[in-house]
């Protein structure tokens, strides 16, 4: 799978021999001049909740497909999830969601939350789909991982949204300011990418459905050293 | 070694836990920096920082700054660390009751600079030269080894610092000093932007 597994993340290419980190400060990761004029589609990611002898699809992401469910004009949806063979019961539920297309970063590392893994391999992704949009639940996880991702992608975040609807593939995102009140922003690059409160979105009645899986060759690199 | 703590400015130096953190974790030798962006309404909260205990204190200051979101912001922030961390250092921020919680640049700072990023921390520890972080992301605590060129994100907490001493003017690094064209920052360097609201008819 070349650069598409990660290959590119784990050093081949900052050492020069891509050249994509030609003009870069020592230490900035190469990046990717991703915001393209055929961007479409809407990237999730599928946030677990691991508390219980399964992992289930967290509320907050089962309400973010539904409302893209709504919002949506035809474009196709994929969804990112990581784990290992305990996630292949939730496929029917995630493509039941409105996910088309799910990369699934297998490997039983990122079982275990490490956001710099979790944010390059998104990332990845994102380069191999071109999506116009990832959104995804406002969580402590979300917020951070969407922050790096907007980091390795130039592009802009709107956390703590309360809504979203598109225009087409154009974005306007109903961002939480102080207290109650509300400002619309958009994100003038491409992917849009947000974090959106679930509370005030509908809920997403249980279906099932078929689609795609693609396994994501995740490269070991950004794990953290956890000691307890 | 060197602290990088990372206030907005409408942080208290007197029960930053970001800077608690750094004093507390600095030895000899180390130095405990800290760097605020914005206006001159700035100045006394780095004087103080000063007065509380830091070595030396920046303000990041610049007309062209105007109107930078989280993207702008983590550039610029950047670039005051690639010019002015010559060694090993930490950054450290804290959740801020601004009115635009700094929730996004911990983690867009990090992936810019290719470090790892530590969110909701409680408390930063050092054993010689290692330093670990316990993180409470309310549904899960862990302990973690945090690597040199970090940044950690503190959440928000009451520290008590001891009593200032003298105040010192903080140094201005405007936008020239930080090597940013002005493509990099303000609304031009931005990535978001305000859809102005339509009127009434």
């Amino acid at each position: 799978m070349g650069c598409d597994s990660g290959s590119c993340d784990s050093g081949s290419c900052d050492s020069g021999s891509c050249g994509s980190n030609r003009g870069l400060p020592p230490g900035m990761l190469q990046t990717y001049k991703l915001s393209v004029d055929r961007s479409d589609g809407y990237i999730v990611w599928i946030e677990l909740d691991r508390s219980g002898p399964s992992p289930r699809i967290t509320e907050g992401t089962r309400r973010i497909l539904e409302k893209i469910r709504a919002e949506n004009d035809g474009s196709r949806v994929w969804g990112v999830v990581f784990g290992h063979t305990e996630l292949k019961p939730l496929y029917p539920e995630i493509y039941g969601l409105g996910v088309e297309t799910l990369y699934e970063v297998h490997s039983k590392d990122l079982i275990t939350y490490h956001p710099e893994a979790y944010a390059s391999c998104i990332a990845q992704v994102i380069v191999r789909t071109e999506p116009a949009a990832f959104i995804s639940a406002h969580s402590p996880r979300s917020v951070e991982i969407s922050a790096r991702v907007a980091a390795l992608l130039e592009t802009g975040f709107v956390p703590r949204c309360t809504d979203f609807k598109a225009d087409g593939r154009k974005m306007t995102f109903i961002h939480r300011t102080v207290g109650e009140r509300t400002a619309s922003l958009e994100v003038t690059s491409f992917p849009q990418i947000a974090t959106v409160y679930p509370e005030g979105l509908p809920e997403a009645p249980d279906r099932t459905a078929q689609g795609t899986v693609i396994y994501w060759q995740f490269d070991g690199t950004g794990l953290k050293t956890i000691l307890g | 070694m060197e602290f990088v703590v990372a206030l907005s400015s409408s942080a208290d130096p007197s029960t930053s836990p970001a800077l608690s953190a750094a004093l507390t974790l600095r030895k000899e030798g180390d130095f405990v920096t800290a760097v605020s962006m914005g206006t001159a309404k700035a100045v006394p909260l780095l004087k103080a920082c000063v007065a509380y205990g830091a070595d030396s204190a920046f303000l990041l200051s610049d007309p062209d700054f105007a109107g930078s979101d989280t993207h702008a912001v983590s550039r610029i922030l950047q670039a005051f660390l690639c010019i002015h961390c010559k060694g090993d250092y930490l950054v450290i921020m804290e959740e801020s009751s601004s009115p635009y919680p700094t929730f996004a640049v911990p983690g867009r700072l990090a992936g810019l600079l290719g470090a790892q990023q530590f969110y909701y921390v409680d408390s930063v520890s050092r054993d010689g030269p290692n330093f670990y972080c316990s993180q409470d992301y309310g549904d899960m605590k862990r302990t973690c080894s945090v690597p040199i060129g970090s940044v950690v994100f503190m959440k928000s907490a009451v520290a008590f610092l001891p009593e200032p001493g003298e105040e010192r003017e903080p140094e201005t690094m405007d936008r020239i000093a930080l090597g940013l064209g002005a493509y990099s920052v303000g609304k031009l360097g931005s990535r978001t932007a305000v859809i102005p609201s339509k009127g009434a008819d």
